[in-house]
């Protein structure tokens, strides 16, 4: 048991990344490693906007980054002056790509909200290393989303009739129509994330004001920082509202993507018409979320030297919701099956039969293996805290929820009530280049904010280190000096009495 | 210059129907200063019809934003007089009649402002009539005939090719050149001058041959039809000694046997037949006719028929015969195979307890003696006088047509003819392939051809001249049964064509040189009165054929040789007839009845030889008659008998324009003199792989689709979901009203929604649609629905309001599956999927119950369409109307405002075509069946204006104006009189999947009676 | 040492305290300011009405439908027959000018028209959407008087719009039609017909106007249908 410390001692001396994840009941593992204080913290994570260049890899990711961006624009493009048809859209199956990225993207913002919002109410203090990172990710993921209803309907240029605005026509949207719902509950949930994000970063981009030597960064980050001085009445100031946008944004992490599900479970296709739907749906985006921010978590981390603050307790606890979700995941499917098969509803059953079975079984292995059999690698910890096989299986969780949707918009389309109607969907190059290119538009931002915009939250990340505690200050003086300290040996009972015999 | 004149005569054509001096002067003053561009330029028809026509291009105009002006400024040009007894804007309908090898089915053409935009059958004429002086019915050819007219590929001038080199010329300068021809011909008293022309009945073009021999003594005629019926008439003659004419009776007989006999489908008068059949199918005394069908390949009849037996053609000599021998009608008594046996067992007991009521009728693919043998088969059964008649057949004395062709050739090839004079036809391309014929015209100093199209045989000679469309000309020509029609135009030539009797009357030297004075001259006995109640009627009172009674004599049959390998039989196509209409988009599009196949042809085989072969759809076999041979996909079709491979006639045209050329196989050149409609085949699998496009099951049915739906459709005779059906004894148990059990509703839908004066509903009877698709034709036409292309088609893109759902049931492998048409257009739910979903309220119903789309509303979320569950709307996916059918897979981008892309790119001729009544829509909004309201409101206000009370029947939606069958019923609800509510009240009446989602449908089915042996 | 003033860290200076006023109302006053103009800007009334082209020939209604009285009909010949209003043909104009005026200049394109054939060419001005399929023989001979969508014609010297022909514009009638129809007897085309200025008996003649023409149901007249297909 006391062995504990020495590995740990003996691993950082022999720089090997920490490893915080063990749970010892008599001591809380630290979630900031690395022997780091306050400035050290600082200096980290300010470090990676301040350093002159960015490493070369970030100029590769934004370069391949960029191109697809622009393919993305030109695909656009395309569409705009040709017209729908140049999808693989048909007869029975209305929907393609374009609603099946929708609901993919939207999915992924889940875990930034669920991150910084639900983890902060329910005080999971290791949330601070990453929720800056998940909530940007979900703001990215909410523009490519949003930008999909728009660019597949088939007048693009009047997609504004979905908003009520009053007009000579005096006709208004019908609320009977769950697209129309779509557009309420995405944009509320754009506009909570968005706000919930920058009032987070309002302290750091602080700091990155009074850090920066050059003037014009000073300035910017000056304007965006809505001149925080820090003074007691900004911070009393800041954590009230911050902890109402976070009860603000809890309930949108549930309601958006029921909201997004009803969409399918109002219309009467068989396979879309289930009350199952809207849990599911939240399940699968947070499955797909946390599996989103490890794959960025983990370069991130790396190409950035953020180690000792996004641990690998924080990368082992996100596995662990990971693995749990996709269990919640595969328990919906389960029920899916079951309730066709117990409704008796001969189209329903045949659905689902054909979903297993028919022309896109291959859709569905890959959903099923990707989903739910491929994250049960993570119950072992092995590879929850080897970052290559995480990232590997992080990587399957997004394939799989992208083929979820295909799966349930596609299969479902292509065989409904009457067999005449009956018809196979395959997509178009236009189709693949624009899914790729909203890969694009997604990390192209979030590039850009690794390299200019803090991408932990410094200031609350300071408050979980021990040196916050009221007792840190007996760290000073000489022990300081001391090269076995526990962070957390202050909790220890029995710590304090053979240095007082000493004395 | 050639478009100038031919032009101001388009612009003159209502004063000339009009036809009185005063508005002749004024309109060869109309325009007379015009050019032929600014001639075919929009503006000069929104002088026609400025409010609505431009509906067309200017369909979104303002779409953005409602009362700005963004589009462009428009001019309205009155007339500078007034046509008399016209009111702009009121479409007026005028009589006609369209002529197909020898017969001529009668029509009535809508014209909006002088263009012909709608064709719908002659409800006074007994061979299109549905309901006396109310409805009368038509085919998709006959429908389609609106497109051709506007077809820009049609020829436009007089081509001379001479050598290589190919000269545009006209009319006058080809008068000119033969006038030295004509000349030595007048000397030498028209020795070597051949005419060859297609089958006509014309009394015009009989008088106008009468002359030209006047002249030209010497002169021979020829006449060829690739698809003659010329059998039939030699049988008769066999039989009765004289040639005649045979016509059934088809609403006689109760008991009908057809030997590879299509009365139904593909015989002249099928329009006609199909009305008759279906008054049995079954009647309102409660009886119903027995189908017997023994054929060579799947029929549209047979497709229909209650008994069915597929077998090879050389069989149908050896079951007839037997069939007379067992009848006592003379023939060997040839022994069968079990199955046959088994089959006329049935039929000969149900002959023998329906004596005068039963009938036989043999294809005209089979030789004399069979036709004869049928008659007296007939004689014996008491069906002639009854359940068949005889008239006399015009020039029945003539040459067959394949010995005229062969006559010809022979002619050609022995130099026997130096001016040879082709009118209208395509012998070229559709003419027995050892024969060469093309290479045999050469031989002839002159040849002109005379041609809507520029086609194959018009590049094979010297001369083609444009033909002038039928609704561009005078004519004449008679029905099946010999009533006489006049054919008047409905528009002046558009690019100033001739018609054949003005080539014979310039021959002749006839004084007159217009063909209406032509054709006036031929009824110059009639007084203008009489005249003028033809043109109306669009016919001439008890001018039908004398009938013909004779003394049926015995004939034994020939039997054919059996043979053991693989036979091909070559069908006429169910669209394309001959290849004639290869041209027509709209054709090439309507799916065929069975295969479901569009934009090309297939060599049909049964799912057994497909097993032996090792192929499947669209799998290339090589077929091989004699020496020649051909490469074309397999489609394996259920019902095809074993070991017969079927052949549709008409593809693979080389110059068939932009829309004809190079589609599907051309599968003329196995077809030689010989053997003009079955040969002996070799058949082998080449391992190449192409493309069919089909609407139905396309590619997408594995095994669990195939038992999904035939779960859904259900055993043979056996009701299901989708289907509902019953035998006729069945159905002779059921009685008072349909129940219908609706799954438990949420809450109640609001009282006062449909609080309309009407209540608009329709019923489609099962046990009568044939699939014929006339409807199918008659809905693109009315409401300016686009074709999109097979690429598209492969896409399920096909935008088709209603489409014909062909089921297939029993077994995989039965050889004779029960078939079933489910026409499906919109059913007007009352309790709409679609509507519920729309963000934008561009789908909704009005109080009349009409499920309404708004396309100036709708922004194309397709969210209506995936929640429609019976998939019946369409989406522009992109621009039709300006898409290039043939050719565009990943079209070009469109850079300027959307909505003006119609107008600038679709031929201005084509926007002619239009029915400016209804709006065209532009890419990305959906469209669907509307129940034809631009039909319903014009009809309701008018009636409403001038204080007129709507009756039952006055408002028809253009299919079932269209059907011959009467299948499709449309009417107000409201009124329980009507004949619609009388059918929402027959204990057949469901609602398709209304048991399932409670939809409410204003569309009820008619469950389908059929009336099989007991087993 | 002292610092450079780029090396001080940036601090928003004092003035800035008045941004946030300044913001709030700008924000204020621009959610008034924005929709009344686009509204205003964008609407109808404002893009529509009093359009009013130069026409080919400077024909007066003010002269022929007002001063001589001549009656709509003469000229726009199947407003009670068919759903649009045709213009009449060069002949109706030399009806009379081939004696009254036969000289003057401004008739030189009726006379070129009516001798070489060549249509009049007159600008559109009353230019409903191709959606909207707007029938006259229902309005006409429902009691609608010319002048509810064409205005004062008999006072126009050169025609102009007068009413807006917006959708809502159309739906103010379809919804409470009473007010705008005559009884049956008086001519649409009559101008200086007046319903009677006290609201009751004008509500009296509206009722029985509506039973007049039988004009009952007023959740049809408001349907997609009625004027979209």
């Amino acid at each position: 048991m006391a062995s504990v410390p020495t590995t740990e001692f003996a691993r950082i001396a022999a720089g090997i990344e920490a490893d915080n994840t063990t749970d010892d009941p008599r001591f809380r593992a630290p979630l900031v490693t690395g022997n780091k204080d306050f400035a050290a913290v600082t200096a980290t994570v300010a470090g990676v906007a301040e350093r002159p260049a960015p490493p070369k890899a970030w100029y590769v990711a934004m370069g391949v980054s960029l191109s697809l961006l622009g393919l993305l624009g030109a695909m656009i493009g395309y569409l705009f002056l040709t017209g729908v048809g140049v999808w693989g859209n048909n007869q029975p199956v209305g929907w393609g790509f374009g609603i099946v990225n929708f609901v993919f993207w939207v999915g992924i913002g889940h875990a930034g909200t669920l991150i910084s919002a639900i983890l902060y109410l329910f005080r999971q203090n290791w949330r601070t290393g990453i929720n800056r990172m998940a909530e940007a990710m979900t703001i990215f993921a909410v523009c490519c989303a949003g930008l999909f209803p728009g660019i597949h309907v088939g007048r693009p240029w009047l997609a504004y009739w979905l908003f009520p605005i009053p007009n000579q026509m005096t006709l208004w949207p019908q609320f009977r129509s769950p697209l129309l719902w779509d557009v309420f509950a995405v944009g509320t949930y754009a506009t909570v994330s968005l706000l919930f994000w920058y009032v987070g970063m309002i302290p750091d981009i602080a700091t990155f004001r009074d850090r920066s030597k050059n003037r014009i960064k000073q300035v910017v980050y000056g304007l965006l920082a809505l001149g925080w001085n820090g003074s007691s009445r900004h911070w009393h100031r800041y954590e009230r509202a911050y902890l109402m946008l976070a009860a603000l944004a809890t309930p949108l992490v549930l309601s958006v993507h029921s909201v997004v599900s009803f969409d399918f479970a109002v219309s009467q296709i068989p396979g879309w018409h289930t009350t199952v739907f809207p849990p599911y749906f939240v399940a699968g985006a947070i499955f797909g979320g946390f599996a989103m921010v490890i794959c960025l978590a983990v370069p991130a981390r790396a190409l950035f030297g953020l180690k000792d603050i996004i641990t690998m307790r924080h990368m082992d606890n996100m596995a662990k919701i990971t693995l749990a979700t996709s269990m919640m995941v595969g328990y919906a499917y389960m029920t899916e099956f079951f309730v066709a098969a117990y409704s008796g509803n001969s189209h329903e059953a045949f659905t689902f039969h054909n979903r297993a079975l028919g022309p896109y079984c291959w859709s569905w292995c890959m959903m099923t293996f990707c989903n739910v059999v491929a994250p049960q690698l993570l119950w072992s910890k092995k590879v929850r805290t080897n970052m290559l096989l995480l990232w590997i299986v992080a990587m399957f969780g997004n394939a799989g929820m992208w083929f979820e949707r295909f799966e349930i918009i596609i299969t479902s389309l292509t065989r409904d009530f009457l067999p005449s109607s009956w018809h196979a969907f395959w997509p178009t190059w236009v189709d693949l280049c624009t899914l790729a290119g909203s890969f694009g538009l997604f990390m192209t931002l979030f590039l850009l904010f690794c390299r200019y915009l803090p991408t932990v939250a410094i200031a609350e990340i300071k408050t979980v280190m021990p040196q916050a505690h009221a007792h840190a200050h007996e760290l000073h003086g000489e022990d300081a000096k001391r090269t076995d300290y526990r962070p957390d040996e202050h909790m220890d009972p029995d710590r304090d009495a053979p240095r007082l015999k000493n004395r | 210059m050639k478009h100038h004149s031919a032009q101001r005569e388009y612009w003159r054509s209502l004063a000339h129907l009009a036809d009185t001096p005063a508005v002749r002067a004024a309109a060869e003053k109309e325009f007379a200063s015009y050019e032929p561009e600014e001639m075919l330029a929009m503006p000069g028809l929104t002088r026609r019809r400025f409010m609505k026509l431009m509906s067309a291009s200017m369909a979104l105009a303002g779409m953005t934003l409602t009362g700005c002006r963004r589009w462009p400024q428009e001019k309205l040009a009155p007339y500078t007089s007034n046509p008399p007894n016209r009111t702009s804007g009121v479409p007026e309908q005028y009589a006609t009649v369209m002529e197909i090898n020898g017969v001529g089915s009668p029509l009535l053409v809508t014209s909006f402002d002088g263009r012909p935009i709608k064709i719908e059958g002659n409800p006074s004429h007994p061979y299109s009539q549905t309901v006396a002086n109310r409805a009368g019915a038509s085919d998709a050819i006959a429908q389609a005939s609106i497109l051709e007219i506007y077809d820009p590929d049609r020829s436009r001038a007089v081509i001379n090719r001479a050598g290589a080199t190919q000269v545009a010329s006209d009319w006058d300068r080809l008068s000119n050149w033969m006038s030295a021809t004509i000349d030595s011909l007048t000397t030498n008293q028209g020795q070597g001058l051949a005419i060859l022309g297609e089958s006509t009945s014309s009394l015009t073009t009989a008088r106008l041959k009468a002359a030209v021999v006047k002249r030209f003594p010497k002169a021979a005629f020829f006449e060829y039809e690739p698809l003659s019926r010329d059998n039939e008439i030699a049988g008769a003659k066999l039989a009765l000694g004289r040639p005649a004419r045979q016509v059934a009776h088809l609403n006689k007989a109760m008991v009908l046997a057809l030997l590879d006999a299509d009365p139904l489908g593909t015989h002249p008068a099928h329009v006609h037949y199909a009305f008759e059949w279906a008054s049995n199918r079954p009647n309102a005394r409660r009886q119903m006719s027995r189908v017997y069908a023994i054929e060579s390949a799947m029929t549209i009849s047979g497709s229909v028929a209650d008994c069915r037996l597929g077998v090879r053609p050389s069989r149908i000599g050896a079951i007839l015969s037997a069939l007379a021998a067992r009848l006592g009608a003379g023939g060997m008594d040839v022994t069968l195979a079990p199955e046959e046996e088994a089959f006329i067992k049935h039929l000969l007991s149900d002959i023998a307890d329906n004596r005068g009521k039963s009938l036989v009728l043999v294809g005209p693919q089979h030789g004399p003696a069979l036709h004869a043998l049928a008659l007296a088969i007939n004689e014996k059964i008491g069906a002639i006088g009854s359940t068949l008649t005889f008239v006399e057949e015009p020039d029945g004395d003539r040459a067959s047509h394949f010995d005229s062709i062969a006559d010809l050739t022979n002619k050609l090839k022995a130099r026997q003819i130096d001016t040879l004079v082709i009118l209208g036809g395509n012998p070229a391309y559709d003419s027995p392939a050892d024969l060469d014929f093309a290479s045999a015209m050469k031989s002839a100093a002159t040849s002109i051809h005379l041609s809507l199209y520029d086609n194959e045989t018009s590049h094979a000679a010297l001369w083609h001249v444009p033909r002038a469309h039928f609704l561009e000309a005078w004519g004449d020509c008679r029905a099946w049964d010999g009533t006489v029609s006049i054919c008047q135009p409905l528009i002046e030539p558009l690019y100033g064509g001739k018609t054949p009797d003005q080539v014979l009357a310039f021959l002749a030297e006839e004084p007159e040189t217009q063909s209406d004075a032509i054709v006036r001259k031929t009824f110059a006995e009639m007084d203008d009165a009489a005249w003028r109640r033809a043109l109306n009627e669009g016919l001439i009172a008890n001018s039908g054929f004398k009938e013909v009674s004779g003394q049926v004599s015995f004939h034994a049959a020939e039997l054919y040789p059996a043979v053991q390998g693989y036979e091909v039989r070559f069908l006429q196509d169910s669209k394309l007839y001959d290849g004639r209409f290869a041209t027509s988009g709209w054709l090439q599009e309507i799916p065929d009845p069975l295969s479901k196949i569009v934009w090309d042809n297939a060599a049909l085989i049964s799912k057994k030889d497909a097993d032996s072969l090792g192929v499947g759809i669209g799998d290339v076999l090589q077929i091989t008659v004699g020496n020649s041979s051909v490469k074309i996909a397999a489609f394996v079709l259920p019902g095809q008998p074993a070991g017969v491979i079927g052949l549709a006639l008409g593809y693979g045209r080389t110059l068939g324009e932009h829309i004809g050329s190079d589609v599907g196989v051309n599968t003329y050149a196995l077809r030689s003199s010989g053997a003009m409609f079955f040969a002996p085949a070799q058949v082998s699998k080449t391992g190449d792989y192409y493309e069919l496009a089909t609407t139905q099951d396309h590619h997408l049915i594995d095994q669990l689709g195939i038992e999904m739906r035939q779960k859904e459709i259900g055993e043979k005779y056996k009701s299901a979901e989708v289907i509902h059906e019953m035998t006729f004894e069945e159905w002779k148990k059921v009685k008072g009203a349909p129940e219908r059990t609706v799954p438990l509703q949420l809450y109640e839908p609001p009282q006062d929604e449909f609080s309309g004066a009407h209540a608009w509903g329709m019923s489609i009877d099962l046990s009568k649609c044939i699939g014929c698709h006339a409807c199918v034709a008659a809905c693109q036409a009315e409401n300016n629905i686009p074709i999109v292309g097979k690429d598209q088609v492969l896409k399920n893109r096909q935008m088709h309001w209603i489409r014909i759902d062909r089921y297939f049931k029993g077994e995989a492998d039965d050889p004779n599956p029960e078939v079933v048409f489910q026409p499906v257009a919109c059913q007007h739910c009352e309790n709409a999927p679609c509507e519920q979903v729309c963000p934008v309220g561009a789908t909704v119903h009005d109080t009349e119950g009409l499920n309404v789309m708004v396309y100036n509303r709708c922004v194309g979320t397709r969210y209506c369409s995936n929640n429609c569950p019976y998939k019946v709307r369409r989406f522009n996916y992109l621009d039709w109307h300006s898409q290039d059918p043939r050719h565009d897979k990943y079209p070009k981008p469109y850079l300027n405002l959307p909505d003006q892309q119609q107008l600038e790119t679709v031929p201005k001729v084509k926007q002619m075509m239009f029915n400016p009544e209804v709006t065209v829509r532009m890419r990305g909004v959906m469209e669907k069946c509307t129940f034809c309201i631009q039909r319903i409101h014009n009809t309701t206000i008018s009636k409403r204006a001038q204080s007129e009370k709507l009756n039952d029947g006055d408002i028809m939606t253009a299919c079932q104006q269209a059907c011959p069958t009467q299948a499709i019923v449309f009417g107000d609800l409201r009124d329980g009189k009507s004949k619609v509510s009388r059918s929402h009240n027959d204990p057949r009446a469901y609602g398709l999947l209304d048991e399932a989602l409670a939809t409410q449908p204003r569309n009820k089915y008619l469950a389908k009676v059929s009336n099989p042996v007991e087993a | 040492m002292t610092q450079e003033w780029y090396e001080q860290p940036f601090v928003f200076p004092k003035w800035a305290n008045y941004l946030l006023p300044a913001i709030v109302m700008g924000v204020v006053g621009a959610l008034f300011y924005v929709p009344t103009v686009v509204g205003l800007g964008a609407s109808p009334k404002t893009t529509a009405v009093g359009y009013s082209p130069v026409q080919p020939v400077p024909y007066s209604h003010a002269l022929h439908a007002g001063k001589l009285g001549i009656d709509c009909r003469y000229c726009h010949t199947t407003v009670e027959k068919a759903n649009f209003a045709a213009i009449p043909p060069t002949e109706t104009c030399m009806n009379c000018h081939t004696n009254i005026r036969s000289q003057s200049d401004k008739l030189g394109p009726i006379r070129d028209s009516w001798a070489t054939g060549k249509p009049m060419e007159w600008i559109k001005i009353h230019d409903l959407p191709q959606y909207v399929y707007f029938s006259h023989q229902a309005h006409v001979n429902h009691g609608v008087g010319c002048i509810e969508c064409h205005g004062r014609i008999d006072q126009m010297e050169q025609v102009y719009q007068a009413k807006p022909l917006s959708m809502s514009w159309c739906l103010d009638c379809h919804r409470d039609p009473g007010p705008h129809l005559r009884p049956k007897g008086t001519s649409v085309t009559d101008m200086n017909w007046t319903p009677p200025a006290d609201p009751a008996d004008a509500a009296a003649l509206a009722a029985k106007c509506l039973d007049e023409y039988s004009i009952h149901d007023k959740a049809y007249m408001q349907s997609c249908s009625t004027c979209h297909r």
